[in-house]
This record gives C-alpha cells, sequence and structure tokens, in this order.
C-alpha cells in the first residue's frame, strides 16, 4: 500500500489525490483536444464544462451522504461535513457531471450533444484515478483462492478500520476495474464513435460500465446495504434502467439507420 | 463544391457524428477531400454563433442556484442571522454578477471569457465560504440545525 506518494517539505501528496488529478487532467487533455479536432472549442462549451466539473464534484459527494448521515449525526457534526469529509463516489460523480451538463445545456439552448467528446476522456480518467484507489484503499476486494489474489501486510490492513478479508488473498478489483476502461479506451480511441448517433458512443459506455460495474460490486468487498446489494449496485439499477430505455427507444425509431445522400454527380 | 454534400450535412449534423456523415457521403461517391472541407466549414460557422445574454445570465444563475440550493441544504434553513447574512451577500453577488453578464453582447468576446473565469472561483469561494461559516457557527453555538 501506498497512501501516500511524496513529501515535499510540509507538502504531503496523497496518493489517491494525485492520480485523481492526474486522471482529470488526461481526460480533460482528451476532452479538450476532440473539441479541437472538430472545431466547436467556444465560450458555450467552457460555460458546460465548467458545470461538468461542479455537477461532478457534487454528484460523488451527494449520492454517498446518506451511507454515514447516522456517523454525522451520532457525533453531532454539522451536516456540512458530508460535503467536506464525507465518501465519494464516481458513479455520483458520473451522475451528477451528467445532470450538469444536460441543464446547462438546456440553460444556455445549447443544442449540439457533446457526449461522445466525453467518450475516450472518461475511461482514461476513470482508470487513472482507479490506480490511487488501487494503491490506497483497502479491501481491495473479496477473499479469493485464485492465483492473481492479493495479499496485504497487517499492517496495512491495521490502517483501516473495516477491512473484512485482508488477512488473506483478495480479489484485485480496481485492476480488473483499470483493465476495463483501458479496453473500452483503446476501442473508442482506435475506432472513433462506435454508433453513428451524437452522444451514443458515451451512453454506450455508460451502460457496459454500469453493468460491469455491477457484476464487480459482488467481488468488491463493499459492505451490503440491502437485499444483498452494496450502494453502488442500488445506484446503478435506476442508471442503468434509463440508459437501456433510451436505447430501446433508439432502436424502435430506426434512427440507427441514416438517410442515404443524393449519389454524387459523375 | 457538389450542394448536396452541404445539405446533406445541414439536415443531419445534429443527430449523426461527422464520422457517420462522412461514412454515408463517401459511400455515395461524393469526394473525401470535399466532404472533409464542408463538414469543417459547417462546424466553424456552426461554433461561431454567439450566446445570447440572456444565456449567459441563466447560467450565471444556475450555477448561484447550485451554490444556495447546497448552503440551504446542508445547513438549515433556520440558521440564524449569520447564514442568512451570508444567504443575502451571495444572491446580491450572484444578482450583480449575472446582469453584468447579461450585458455583454458578444459572449464570444475576451469580456465573455474574463467573466466565466472570474464567476468560476467565485461562486466556488462563496459555496465553500458558506460551508464554512455555517460551520464555525455551528461549532460556536451560533446556530443549530
Amino acid at each position: 500500500m501506498l497512501p501516500v506518494l511524496a513529501r515535499i517539505g510540509p507538502i504531503t501528496i496523497g496518493t489517491h489525490d494525485f492520480f485523481t488529478l492526474l486522471g482529470l487532467a488526461a481526460g480533460f487533455a482528451l476532452y479538450y483536444r476532440a473539441l479541437r479536432r472538430d472545431r466547436i472549442l467556444g465560450p458555450q462549451i467552457a460555460l458546460i464544462s465548467v458545470a461538468a466539473i461542479l455537477g461532478g464534484a457534487l454528484g460523488a459527494r451527494l449520492i454517498t451522504s446518506w451511507e454515514i448521515l447516522d456517523d454525522v449525526n451520532a457525533a453531532q457534526l454539522p451536516l456540512t461535513y458530508v460535503l467536506t469529509h464525507g465518501p465519494k463516489s464516481i458513479l455520483g460523480g458520473l451522475a451528477g457531471g451528467y445532470l450538469a451538463i444536460v441543464l446547462t445545456k438546456r440553460a444556455l439552448g445549447y443544442r449540439l450533444s457533446t457526449g461522445d467528446y466525453y467518450a475516450a476522456a472518461i475511461p482514461l480518467a476513470l482508470a487513472l484515478g482507479r490506480v490511487g484507489c488501487f494503491l490506497s484503499e483497502l479491501p481491495l476486494g473479496t477473499p479469493t483462492s485464485l492465483p492473481w489474489g492479493m495479499s496485504v501486510s497487517p499492517e496495512a490492513a491495521a490502517a483501516f478500520v473495516h477491512c473484512p478479508g485482508c488477512d488473506g488473498p483478495m480479489h484485485p478489483s480496481m485492476l480488473y476495474e483499470i483493465g476495463f476502461h483501458l479496453a473500452a479506451f483503446a476501442l473508442i480511441v482506435r475506432r472513433g464513435p462506435l454508433l453513428p448517433v451524437r452522444g451514443d458512443t458515451l451512453k454506450a459506455y455508460l451502460l457496459a460500465y454500469g453493468l460491469f460495474r455491477f457484476g464487480i460490486e459482488f467481488i468488491r468487498g463493499n459492505e451490503v446495504q440491502w437485499l444483498g446489494l452494496t450502494g453502488p449496485q442500488l445506484v446503478l439499477i435506476p442508471l442503468v434502467a434509463l440508459l437501456v430505455i433510451h436505447f430501446v427507444r433508439q432502436l424502435r425509431s430506426g434512427v440507427y439507420r441514416m438517410p442515404q445522400p443524393a449519389p454524387a454527380i459523375a | 463544391m457538389d450542394p448536396t454534400i452541404g445539405d446533406y450535412i445541414r439536415a443531419n449534423a445534429d443527430r449523426y457524428t461527422p464520422e457517420a456523415i462522412r461514412a454515408q457521403l463517401t459511400a455515395a461517391g461524393h469526394d473525401a477531400g470535399e466532404v472533409d472541407a464542408a463538414l469543417a466549414a459547417f462546424a466553424a460557422q456552426r461554433s461561431a454563433q454567439p450566446t445570447s445574454g440572456r444565456a449567459f445570465a441563466t447560467y450565471v444563475w444556475v450555477v448561484y442556484g447550485i451554490g444556495i440550493a447546497i448552503i440551504f441544504l446542508f445547513t438549515g434553513v433556520g440558521m440564524g442571522l449569520l447564514g442568512v447574512g451570508w444567504l443575502a451577500a451571495y444572491a446580491a453577488l450572484g444578482y450583480l454578477a449575472g446582469r453584468r453578464m447579461s450585458r455583454i453582447a458578444t459572449p464570444t468576446s475576451a469580456g465573455g471569457w474574463v467573466g466565466v473565469i472570474l464567476l468560476a472561483p467565485i461562486a466556488f469561494l462563496l459555496i465553500g465560504g458558506g460551508i464554512c461559516a455555517a460551520t464555525i457557527a455551528v461549532v460556536m453555538g451560533l446556530m443549530r440545525f
């Protein structure tokens, strides 16, 4: 485990924070490059991007806030503690960012779908961010006897209040997720938009990630909240359902059959 | 340039990706270079369209609205004089910023950019400052949930 990446004088660089920022920077660089390539970089996009950051930051905290509300009340802490010190969730970040983009576009009257410009950026950012999780968070996953199961030292496990399964080999669930994101990133970069309709490549990636993450949660080691499901799984059910409804509607409308252009004049 | 290329792009650019449009046009026998040039010209034309001042003002209020919602949500409505004062200052600044933004006639100008660049940190500062002020007030017993 490597919770602290470096100490430079009085400054401590946390591993998780470093890789989160690295992922954001890499993601925004890719996003910026895609916007420049298609020549749609402008003030409106800048506003939408600022809103995405705001919405993502809020969503990441708010979606998990209910998990610690009891603790916050018991300790008589102000509710603001949830925003400043509460757990963060990438699913909440994605949902909050997405919602903020939709609302901002409505406010600005911006009609063009920009989702595909995030389609390569998000998996790259998530892959980098998960490296930070892998190096600094426990448990890595549920116990496993598979040959690639990973163990941690008792000293590292002792640093965590709850660390079920840390006394033996665990699934490196973060590495599985990194593999998924890198594969999605490579596919999107290599092939470009996977679907002809604007924004649907991002939605297809989010749907695939939602399903993948739902499965991964069974070996992630997160606390079961209700009906044998973890918090992220409960959040994923409505999000995945919305995406499925979207694609069913798209298929029914026949939108993937593009209109034929007039043939070239010889 | 073949006008059917431009017509096809205009009719489908909002719904379909440039890659898909390019593939359709070249499959119909159009010259790839002509298609690329038409797509680039269309994108440049569209990005040059200015946003109205009213839309900018709406945006400002959305950002400030989020901030106000957060402060209310996490500190409670009946939070005492300090919190009410903070909210009043926050709303007043948002109003002034919104008015300023709405007066920018061409938001694609440098003025629009400066406004946006200044606005984002101010919004964050006010949100963060409001939360800190509320936290301090709770700790000092000045207000209760």
